[in-house]
């Protein structure tokens, strides 16, 4: 466990101020452990990211190929694995322009603020039990607040521009952003409720085997995913939207408006779009699997681990310790996962148009995550600190009667819009001819 | 030391970016600095501890409020910068507005404020037991607790049972759900009239 | 130096007469919707100062992780973050609203002007 002693080591107060007490006055030595520790995360995290932005690219690349029965970028190193390398090196040396008539402090601002938005959101992302930048008490909130900042660049890139297609793209995307917004925290709503904590360690306890300080297990002791599944599909559907991920990329749907809000970005400050779109997507992936799959917890469930450790009597605690020690290779696995289903999406399925898009924001979405918030407060009330198997029991009773009046009115709304609709494969009624136009 | 110098960083920005917002010559620019300024007080917020504020003023404001503003420039004004964008009164303006951060300066600085000097709690709760002396049975004392207040654990300063007190998001949402529940009620109210008011104000 | 309540209020001071000097000045009606803005705001930060520094206090023993025990002096009421909650709640609806009084004006006059706003000037 190399990675392991490593990242707990750097991310400790004792390790870091040993190091640093023979180099620093004694007076400064606490100011200096907090900017040392400081620096060493958001170095890691930045590290992270890079390296996951650069070759997500290729696994998108090749995943996409795969789906279209393609091969996919194959021809630098093995399996292509230097194609970002070279994509990097072909977006650096591109000439870099801007257009005359551009607002040249916001056109170029705009490039530059819109990857500080994707990266903070990885500040309050748990990566294992006592492995986390911050975190803060509002947690959760923090990402939503963060990632509702992003609409400022873009409009700014948007107008700075000058440019119509720019301008349009920009607005599309603003609204977009602001509109799948809602969704997307009435949708967690549920999952805050039951976990009762916005902090995201906190909410990684909530969902598994492994309780604060080796003790027992928080409530509910389940992943989410499987006391909300309607949440889940909400929010990363409505994930997909925020961060304008295929289906959802009507503001750079590139046969209606060019390239949206980035048509007249080139070289670098094109490729900050792109980074930041890697970014946002595996932050997002990151704080999906913290919130429903449970983060850092092992995949065993809550009372198999009980039952386990009251068989072991005094190695409880060796026992759950064991468990907990692997996990950031379950953070990033599911992680992985996340990132692989936007992707999936990508592959499959074609773009939306821009009424639909906001059409299934506001009457699709928000009024199916209110039902599931209600549903979840009033089945958490009743259940609230049951054992998991009790709470996953009133849950899965809860999801499939919610379920079946959800298909039944899909149904319902279906039959009565093709019933309103046009028919093109019956004559249309003809007027019989009267005397006067003959 | 260093609280102090974020201080002083986070109020020049604040200040200097409304100085911005009220002298910037196209309107779009202004409202970019109008987001600063609003950063700007986040930041205090958070400074102050009040970190559920910070985040609410930077996803309001920054995050709706703002959009909504640059929709309407998008939706109403040609968006090249204007050749005199004050009206004619600005010297009076100028003139009244400094008279009133004077008098507000005076009152400010000479009334006797009431200092409590009181620290926050810990943002994500704590375990924390009163020392006013007063011993309270253990069952009683981890019953849920309703506020700070109600948390009290002790043995004659000594402390004897320890309670998680809530963090500060917690105590106000119970502040919110107990003693301010007309209020919140009465704001839900407000927001749902502006919502359905403001479509069919703008509807064509 | 530590921080004192009327740095903040100071603040808030400058906040509030910049956003009134943009109020009263400014010919766009969207611009002065931003002064109104930045006046809530320094309410705001005035309620959340009153907050931090005169609010109810209450003696709490402390015992921190390692076990230790001591004393401290800690806010005990939300008071002024509920007031600010409710400025921030009421700012967004206010600006909702104006927002939509604006776009509904300049369809009929197709100006933003405030000085233009002239149909009930006899």
């Amino acid at each position: 466990m190399i990675e392991q002693i490593f990242l707990q080591s750097i991310f400790s107060r004792p390790w870091v101020t040993e190091r640093l007490a023979h180099l620093v006055p004694e007076a400064s030595l606490g100011f200096a452990v907090e900017v040392t520790m400081s620096v060493l995360k958001a170095t890691l995290i930045i590290l992270i990211i890079q390296i996951g932005m650069l070759w997500g690219t290729w696994l998108e690349r090749k995943f996409i190929g795969r789906i279209q029965d393609r091969l996919g970028p194959n021809r630098v190193g093995v399996f292509g694995l230097g194609q970002p390398i070279a994509d990097m090196v072909k977006i650096l040396t591109k000439e870099d322009t801007t257009p005359t008539a551009a607002h040249r402090w916001v056109y170029n601002l705009g490039s530059l603020l819109i990857v500080p938005p994707a990266i903070l959101g990885f500040a309050v992302v748990a990566l294992d039990q006592g492995l986390i930048a911050t975190d803060l008490s509002v947690g959760f909130l923090f990402f939503i607040a963060i990632a509702s900042t992003s609409v400022v660049p873009i409009f700014m890139a948007g107008w700075g521009s000058r440019n119509k297609y720019a301008l349009l793209g920009a607005m599309r995307a603003v609204a977009q952003i602001v509109s799948y917004e809602i969704p997307q925290v009435l949708s967690v709503v549920g999952v805050l409720l039951l976990a009762g904590t916005l902090s995201m360690q906190g909410l990684a306890y909530a969902q598994g085997p492994l309780g604060l300080d080796g003790g027992s297990p928080a409530f509910p002791g389940v992943w989410f995913i499987f006391i909300q599944p309607i949440a889940f599909v909400i929010f990363v559907l409505a994930t997909t939207a925020e961060i304008e991920r295929t289906p959802f990329d009507v503001p750079e749907a590139e046969s209606e408006i060019i390239a949206g809000y980035h048509t007249e970005y080139s070289g670098i400050k094109f490729g900050m779009f792109y980074l930041a779109l890697y970014f946002a997507t595996i932050s997002s992936a990151a704080v999906a699997s913290v919130l429903f799959l449970g983060g850092w917890q092992p995949p065993i469930p809550t009372e198999l681990v009980n039952w386990l450790a009251n068989r072991a009597g005094e190695d409880a605690g060796e026992l759950r310790a064991s468990l907990g020690s692997l996990g950031w290779l379950w953070m990033s696995l599911k992680t992985l996962f996340m990132v692989l289903i936007f992707m999936w999406f990508r592959g499959t399925l074609p773009r939306l148009r821009a009424d639909q898009l906001m059409a299934f924001s506001w009457k699709v979405l928000v009024p199916i995550s209110l039902i599931n918030l209600l549903a979840a407060g009033l089945v958490g009330k009743l259940v609230y600190t049951r054992t998991p198997i009790v709470v996953f029991g009133a849950f899965a009773i809860t999801n499939v009667i919610l379920l079946a009046a959800l298909f039944w009115l899909i149904g319902w709304w279906s039959q009565r819009r093709s019933a309103q609709q046009i028919r093109f494969d019956q004559p249309a009624p003809v007027a019989p001819m009267s005397a006067e136009s003959a | 030391m260093t609280e102090a110098a974020v201080f002083f960083f986070l109020a020049s920005v604040t200040l200097g970016s409304a100085f911005a917002v009220v002298l910037s010559r196209t309107v779009l620019v202004s409202a970019l600095w109008l987001i600063l300024s609003f950063i700007g007080v986040a930041g205090m917020y958070a400074l102050m501890g009040a970190s559920f504020l910070a985040v609410t003023q930077v996803l309001i404001y920054v995050g709706a409020i703002s959009v909504l503003l640059l929709f309407a420039i998008m939706l109403t004004h040609d968006v090249m910068g204007e050749q005199r964008p004050m009206n004619r009164q600005w010297p009076i303006a100028s003139m009244v507005t400094f008279g009133l951060f004077v008098v507000l300066g005076i009152v400010m600085f000479r009334a006797d404020w009431p200092l409590t000097g009181g620290e926050v709690p810990p943002a994500l709760g704590g375990v924390i037991a009163d020392a006013s002396g007063v011993a309270i049975p253990r069952a009683e004392a981890e019953a849920p607790a309703f506020s700070i207040a109600d948390d009290i654990v002790a043995d004659d300063g000594q402390v004897t049972a320890a309670v998680r007190i809530p963090g500060t998001v917690a105590s106000l949402g119970r502040s919110l759900m107990t003693e301010h529940l007309l209020a919140f009620e009465v704001i839900s109210i407000v927001l749902l009239v502006a919502l359905i008011g403001a479509i069919v104000i703008a509807r064509d | 130096m530590v921080i004192q309540l009327w740095w903040y209020l100071l603040v808030a001071i400058g906040l509030f007469t910049i956003g009134l000097f943009g109020a009263m000045t400014r010919r766009n009606a969207v611009n002065v919707l931003m002064g109104i803005e930045l006046m809530l705001n320094a309410v705001n930060l005035n309620a959340v100062a009153f907050w931090r520094y005169v609010s109810p206090t209450r003696t709490l023993a402390t015992v921190d992780a390692a076990g230790e025990t001591g004393v401290g002096e800690f806010i005990a009421s939300m008071d002024g973050q509920v007031f600010a909650l409710m400025i921030i709640a009421l700012a967004a609806a206010e600006a909702a609203v104006g927002l939509a009084l604006i776009i509904a004006i300049y369809r009929k006059r197709k100006t933003v002007r405030l000085e233009d706003f002239t149909l009930m000037k006899g």
